[in-house]
Order: C-alpha cells, then structure tokens, then sequence
C-alpha cells in the first residue's frame, strides 16, 4: 500500500508510484506513552462501502486485522480511504482508488478477516 | 485504542522437531512443528514464534522448511529466533515466510547488526531477544547499573551488560520489539520477573513481550498490568494443554485486558 503514495518519508525521502495522493508519514500517536510500532491485532473503521469489505464484520466489535508498522499512508483526501484503525490516531487501514486497493495491515496474517478478504479481491470485477 | 494484547505461544525447534512435543490436542505427530503451529492458528493465537536450538551447523537449514510449510498452512504472524547472524539469514527467513525475526547473540557481540538489520528490512520485523539475569552481587548502592545483566547462548553465558542499558539502545537503533526473558524465571512457573518486565517495557517506546516463568493464567495477567508487556509469551502451559489459548484470554479479558477473540 505505501508504495502506491506519492512519496514516502522512512529513511530518507522515496517517490512512490504516486497513484493514490498522500505521503507515508511516521505514527505519531496523541498519547505518548503508546508504543511504535503499531503492532498487533486492532479493529477497522470502515469509511467507504466497498466490495472488499463484503461479508465481513467491520467496527469496535468486529474482526481483527493485523498490523505491524510505524509509518502509514496519510491520504490528501477522504475520498480514497476506505478504512482506518484507532491508535492514538487515526491510521490508514485500507486505501482505494480506481481498480485499486491496498492495506496497511497483513491480509494474509489475519487469519478470518485476511482470508475473506483476499476472497472478495479476488472475485472482485472492478 | 483498541489494539489487543497477544498471546503468543512458542515452540522451541531442534533439527526441525519440536522439543518436547505439543500434546494439547490429537496430533498425528506431536513433534511436527507445522502441525502444532496449524493447531495454535486454529486455537486463535495471535502470533507464534519458533525458537530454533539446533546446535549443529547442517541442521540449520531445517527452521527455513518449518517456516515456509508453516505459511502456507497458517494464516497468523510468525516470529523465528535462534542462531540468526547476518542479514542474509534474516532475508532467508522472512522469504521464507517469517514475519519478525529474534535476535539474541549477534545483537549482543555486534549492536550495530541491529542497525543495519533494521535499515535493510525495517524497525518493524527485528526484534531483539533480551535474555536476562539477576546479578547475583547487586547492591543498590552501585552505580550505573540495574539488577540484571544480559546472558546470551540459551543463557549459559553472562556478558556483564547491563539489561536495561541494552534494551534502551536497542530500542534506539532499530529493534522493533523486544522480548524480554528471565533466565531466573524460565521453566519455573512461579510466574514473570515483574520488576525485570516492567522496568524495561517503562523505558522503551517499542513493544515488550514478557517471557519467562509462566505457570498459570493469572501470571499472563500480572505480565501486562504489573509488567506492563504488549504480549505475553508461554510455552509449556499451552503446549500440555494445561490451558488453552481461548481460556487464557477469557481470564485476561475478565481482568480489563483487551483481548481478541475472533472466530477462527
């Protein structure tokens, strides 16, 4: 997903493939005592309806994700993110764009809700 | 916030068997490691590390077997510590399909493989095993140090560091995470080294495992509210089935701690 920004700011300053506009900005969570990286299981806020979501319990009360990182694709605008996940602030789960998407946490490493997740992108028809 | 803690447990793996076995559930072959990781991914762990303690330089290249047959069955984050030196051993293994790495020895003889471990593959997949002792001759009064000092070989051997310096700068240039073990306490089940866990996990800004000790539920609990630790690792209660992973988090969930408890 970071790599779809318009550029990323770990370890120096990389041009990204610049399809979906933002910049991969470090965590910068309100409380400080929270720690970076981000990692383990969280829950996703979902912003957009999208048929990657489809089936799957989203919300405080849903299915885990899996996250492991310290940056995160900060979008220039809402109309591309189509999920984010609450620590200390607000991190970009999933983007969206066109015939794209991309996740911040590890659909493959999160068991049911990846695995349902990798299902509805692949019998997704954009 | 409503990131959860872990509950990871960890298979110790020698020339790709698991030692001692795992007998929590009716497995074919308890010594396979993949086959108790797909039981511990249907238990609903959160993540699982294998503890690779192959002595032999030929039996090395079993832990890449075990790690890549275990991502294709599993679908939950996997650690890989134990005999890990250069960074091509880590590129092997996170090829292979391992998640984050644990280091212990080469972090200790060479800090600065931390950092370049890290720049090569990111703060997040390094994690730095912290494998302590308390000093047998510790007195408040000297200066500089804390009580514990930093063992490394399966801790047979002391290296005079102090623990909580190490973890700091550690932390500092490039560990992701650190997992911090008692070498007091490994094996006992009285429980974590608390004051150990907690003086660590209040010093860094990165996540702290707690392991070490654990002999029953009420120790994972301690771990995070005494501790302080963003994941509690345990071995031997999960393995023998003496509790299981679901129950584990239920008791933790019933003391405030949040848990995740998605069906598997």
């Amino acid at each position: 997903m970071q790599l779809m920004a318009q550029r990323g700011l770990e370890k120096g300053i990389h041009e990204g493939f610049g399809w979906i506009k933002g910049e991969v900005v470090p965590l910068a969570p309100e409380q400080p005592d929270l720690k970076i990286p981000h990692m383990g299981w969280n829950t996703l806020s979902q912003n957009k309806d999208h048929p990657l979501f489809e089936g799957i319990n989203t919300g405080p009360n849903g299915l885990h994700a899996y996250f492991v990182h310290s940056f995160h694709l900060q979008t220039a605008t809402d109309a591309h993110l189509l999920a984010s996940a609450d620590y200390g602030q607000k991190i970009t789960a999933v983007v969206g764009h066109d015939n794209m998407v991309g996740t911040q946490f590890h659909p493959e490493k999160s068991q049911k809700l990846g695995l349902a997740m990798i299902t509805n992108f692949l019998r997704w028809k954009p | 916030m409503t990131l959860k803690t872990r509950i990871i447990p960890c298979l110790d793996v020698k020339d790709g068997r698991v030692v001692k076995g795992v007998n929590f559930v009716d497995l074919v072959d308890a010594g396979d490691p993949v086959e108790a990781a797909i039981a511990y991914d249907a238990a609903g762990a959160d993540e699982l590390t294998f503890l690779d303690i192959t002595a032999s330089h030929e039996g090395r290249d079993t832990i890449f077997d075990v790690v890549s047959r275990t991502a294709e069955h599993c679908f939950m984050p996997v650690t890989v510590g134990g005999g890990v030196r250069t960074i091509e051993d880590i590129r092997k293994l996170l090829l292979s399909g391992a998640d984050k790495v644990a280091i212990n020895s080469a972090a200790v003889s060479d800090p600065d493989f931390i950092a370049r471990a890290a720049d090569k593959f990111g703060n997040q997949c390094i994690v730095v095993s912290v494998d302590a002792k308390r000093r047998t001759s510790y007195s408040a009064e000297g200066d500089n140090c804390s009580e514990w000092e930093i063992f490394t070989h399966g801790g047979r051997r002391a290296t005079g560091i102090d623990a909580l310096e190490f973890a700091h700068r550690m932390a500092q240039i490039g560990a992701g995470e650190l997992l911090v073990t008692s070498m007091d306490r490994d094996g006992t089940k009285i429980g974590f080294d608390l004051p150990l866990t907690s003086a660590i996990a209040d010093s860094v800004n990165v996540p702290v495992i707690a392991s070490g000790g654990v002999g029953n539920l009420d120790h994972l609990v301690d771990g995070v509210k005494i501790g302080h630790a963003s994941a509690v690792l345990a071995a031997s209660i999960f393995h023998f089935g003496t509790y299981t992973i679901s129950e584990a988090k239920t008791h933790m969930q019933a003391h405030g701690i949040p848990m995740r408890h998605d069906e598997i």
